[in-house]
């Protein structure tokens, strides 16, 4: 069993962690910051464990790397808090913790005797924060949601995708981890407002209204202009006549991202752009001669911009690799970005160079793993990746019998019972 | 009702952009006052950015820069001049928390840095949070939401297998960095009431990025898998798709994810002969046969309006979900309910729906009030919170200090 270092922003708080998938990203940050968050999972293990990949493919409840990704810093215990025990267990715990965070669809912890009024009789104080598709109330509050029915009603998938095929999400589920991490926030926010007035609160994370921030401006563009944003692939379509011109560009080994801005943004990576160009005899003489800060793409015409800039700056991609655009762009402050995959982001000099990835030791595997480090750096390591995640049950005896006080007999028979 | 719960907390903002504006902007719905430092010098970018109210366009009428800016104040200062660094100073003196979104060095630059704040109040909490942080060769290496989204690796996760990647809609990053921003700004504002010590926190927006492709980054690190893009497809989900139905550019999301959900889409699309076909009869068969099984999909949803696919679908206990467009939002039935846009008059754009954020708190509602215009606070953030004198305030303005 691993023993966890008790350092942090969040350290001397306990938060119960019952959340599935949908909620898994709010106690990872948490225990990231320093609170001791334990996961509670139900006998067995939670159904998050059969997410994949796993760790060389082995389908086993124990080697679920996105398990792993997403309770670094974390405790585990099993209970199943739908038993009149595992309830009671349940209550002891809260009676010693500062907050709860649940997933469950709405209503579940009210009606299992477990709901904020319930817990409140416990701990006067706790904080619970809910994380549901929808909110607590209102007329899709008991609709079946998932990553994409969530992307398509927020709005978000609309606009993704290329015009010529249907609407699109990111392949790895996003809308989560938004959710996710607001409602870190918002357990923590609760947590400071207990500090400065004493009570505690019932906190709501509503998916749909987290992902609806990332739709952009499409409900602001109907708002004030009566305009309905459309999807525009890998390119930008610029008004009043519609000038398009690509985000996203093929180079020799690869793809780069490169925006060709007009006005003040055009000039930061557009001159230097040029005389790149220009020392291997590919910048046009209209791109020589452009005064780029007054470069307007929506007012020159499609057929011009082709054949005098995009079609030019792509040869020149393709003439070239990702690195070599990016290591040289770096230099000459040319925004052009590499479109990295995993492996490139893995590898990329940057995170080394600044001590990013952490190394955590899985010795049930015998084996360390390479995970992203902290989400944001202090001096004292005040947020930092801890240890890996739980294995089933793996402080149950610390926290039953050393922090609980519950007798080694007593476990053996909850055990027995299925409720351990 | 109780007090809100940041109540009592001051925030400067030297924002720019989305990331630093957007995060303080949350901390204002929650009670926060956030001063907004800006100048019509080099006004924000995003206040010359489009939508534009009824396409005038304007420094106070931008649609874009008011979804992001709202609940805060906005106070005009030139820190190319002494007196503008001056009084930048002596408001955050009187400050709590800093949020820094420009490159970095600017703030160092101006006499702004983190240590000289810290000399002039002990327990201030700065963030700054720039492309690739405070340290490192990349460090002022200028960047936005698009050319990160392609180094933290997500654009390369969006679009279809048979493409270039396609990448999510323009600046996806900059509605990711401010809740993890958020995120740390009030884990050190209670770190710092519990320990009377403040805060430096170097957001690198990359390293916030990363978080959200953890899963494909550990399966390089342990399989060497490069996790590809799937298009709409899910591991392990059939059907799972964005199919189209009546009506123009009409879709609806369905997402079966085991047998009891296919049996509830069956019996939603009626059973029609090829729901019994063998190919379809298991999660793998479908998965084998997913090209066809999608097909056959939107030959049902074709012929149904998105609403009426939806309902049916969520009436036999399958998720899905309508694609609602910007016009769709402001009905959707939901949101609606939740009163999630507020309405509310800006006095150069009249009547704008404002969003909230997504944290309601049982004692403690959030309030959105209208986005400010530039240096439209400017002497109320003088007189009343840096208390100079009328004689004081007219001096600076005729000396171009907000400009």
């Amino acid at each position: 069993m691993q023993v966890i270092q008790q350092t942090g922003m969040l350290a001397p708080y306990r938060i119960l962690d019952l959340t599935n998938e949908m909620g898994l990203m709010c106690g990872k940050l948490l225990g990231d910051l320093g609170a001791d968050v334990i996961k509670i999972e139900k006998p067995g293990g939670d159904d998050a464990r059969r997410i994949g990949p796993f760790y060389r493919d082995e389908v086993d409840p124990e080697k679920s790397l996105y398990w792993f990704a997403l309770n670094t810093s974390k405790r585990g215990i099993t209970l199943d808090i739908e038993t009149a025990e595992g309830k009671e267990i349940f209550k002891k715990l809260v009676k010693v913790s500062d907050a709860v965070v649940e997933s469950f669809a709405p209503g579940h912890m009210d009606e299992i005797g477990l709901g904020y009024d319930a817990l409140c009789k416990e701990n006067p104080d706790i904080i619970v924060t809910s994380i549901t598709p929808f909110g607590p109330a209102g007329p899709y509050k008991d609709f079946k949601a998932s990553d994409i029915t969530l992307w398509a009603l927020s709005g978000l998938s609309f606009i993704c995708g290329d015009p010529d095929r249907p609407p699109l999400r990111i392949s790895l589920p996003q809308s989560f981890f938004h959710a996710g991490a607001d409602a870190a926030t918002g357990t923590v926010m609760a947590l400071y407002h207990r500090g400065v007035s004493g009570e505690g609160q019932h906190v709501h994370v509503s998916i749909l209204k987290a992902m609806e921030r990332v739709a952009y401006t499409a409900h602001t563009l109907w708002d004030g202009r009566a305009k309905i944003l459309r999807r525009p692939g890998s390119a930008l379509k610029i008004p009043p006549l519609g000038t398009t011109t690509p985000v996203v560009w093929s180079c020799r080994d690869g793809y780069v991202a490169f925006y060709l801005f007009g006005g003040n943004m055009g000039a930061v990576s557009n001159p230097a752009l040029t005389r790149w160009m220009d020392e291997e005899g590919l910048a046009t003489d209209v791109m020589k001669g452009m005064d780029w800060r007054k470069f307007d793409i929506g007012r020159t015409p499609q057929d011009e911009i082709d054949r005098h800039i995009v079609q030019p700056i792509s040869r020149f991609f393709r003439n070239h690799t990702q690195e070599e655009l990016w290591k040289e762009g770096v230099r000459r402050r040319v925004m052009v970005y590499p479109i990295y995959d995993a492996r490139g982001v893995l590898e990329n000099e940057h995170l080394r160079e600044r001590r990013f990835w952490v190394e955590l030791e899985h010795s049930p595997l015998d084996h360390s793993i390479t995970y992203p480090g902290p989400f944001i750096r202090t001096d004292k390591k005040l947020c930092r990746v801890r240890c890996r995640a739980p294995l089933i049950g793996e402080h149950n005896s610390e926290i039953y019998e050393k922090e609980l006080r519950i007798s080694r007999n007593e476990l053996e028979a909850l055990s027995i019972a299925g409720i351990i | 009702m109780t007090k809100k719960i940041l109540e009592g907390i001051r925030i400067a903002e030297f924002g720019w952009a989305v990331v630093g504006p957007l995060t303080a902007s949350w901390a204002g719905n929650y009670g926060a006052e956030v001063i907004k430092i800006e100048t019509r010098t080099r006004p924000d970018i995003i206040r010359t950015m489009t939508p534009f109210k009824d396409d005038r366009a304007g420094i106070d009428n931008s649609l874009f820069f008011g979804r992001e800016n709202a609940s805060k104040y906005s106070m005009a200062l030139n820190l190319k001049h002494p007196d503008g660094v001056r009084l930048a100073r002596r408001l955050v003196g009187k400050c709590d928390i800093v949020i820094d979104s420009y490159t970095s060095g600017v703030m160092d630059k101006y006499g702004l840095g983190y240590n000289d704040l810290k000399a002039l109040k002990p327990d201030i909490i700065m963030i700054s949070s720039c492309m690739f942080g405070q340290t490192g060769e990349l460090r002022s290496m200028p960047g936005y939401g698009v050319t990160l989204a392609a180094v933290s690796g997500i654009t390369y996760l969006c679009g279809w297998p048979d493409r270039k990647p396609t990448g999510p809609y323009g600046s996806y990053t900059d509605y990711l960095i401010p809740r993890l921003n958020l995120l740390g700004v009030v884990s050190a504002l209670d770190y710092r009431r519990r320990t009377g010590k403040g805060l430096y926190l170097d957001a690198a927006q990359v390293e916030a990025v990363v978080q959200f492709v953890s899963p494909a980054l550990l399966d390089y690190a342990v399989n060497q898998r490069v996790a590809e893009r799937l298009g709409n497809k899910s591991p392990c989900a059939a059907p799972h798709g964005v199919y189209r139905c009546r009506g123009k550019d009409r879709w609806c999301a369905i997402a079966v994810f085991n047998e009891e959900q296919w049996r509830g889409f069956c019996k939603a699309t009626g059973g029609p002969p090829w729901s019994r076909d063998e190919r379809f009869v298991t999660m793998s068969a479908r998965k084998r046969n997913e090209e066809d099984l999608n097909r056959l999909v939107e030959s049902w949803t074709y012929e149904r309006p998105a609403k009426e696919v939806m309902f049916v679908m969520q009436k036999n206990g399958v998720p899905a979900g309508v694609l609602n467009n910007g016009e769709d939002l402001g009905h959707d039935p939901q949101l609606v309910h939740d009163r999630y846009y507020t309405r509310l008059e800006h006095p150069e754009m009249g009547m704008v729906d404002y969003p909230g954020h997504s944290i309601e708190f049982s004692k403690a509602p959030q309030e959105v009030w209208r986005s400010p215009c530039l240096g439209e606070h400017t002497e109320y953030v003088c007189k009343e919170i840096l208390g100079l004198s009328d004689e004081e305030f007219g001096h600076y303005a005729e000396n171009g200090v907000f400009d």
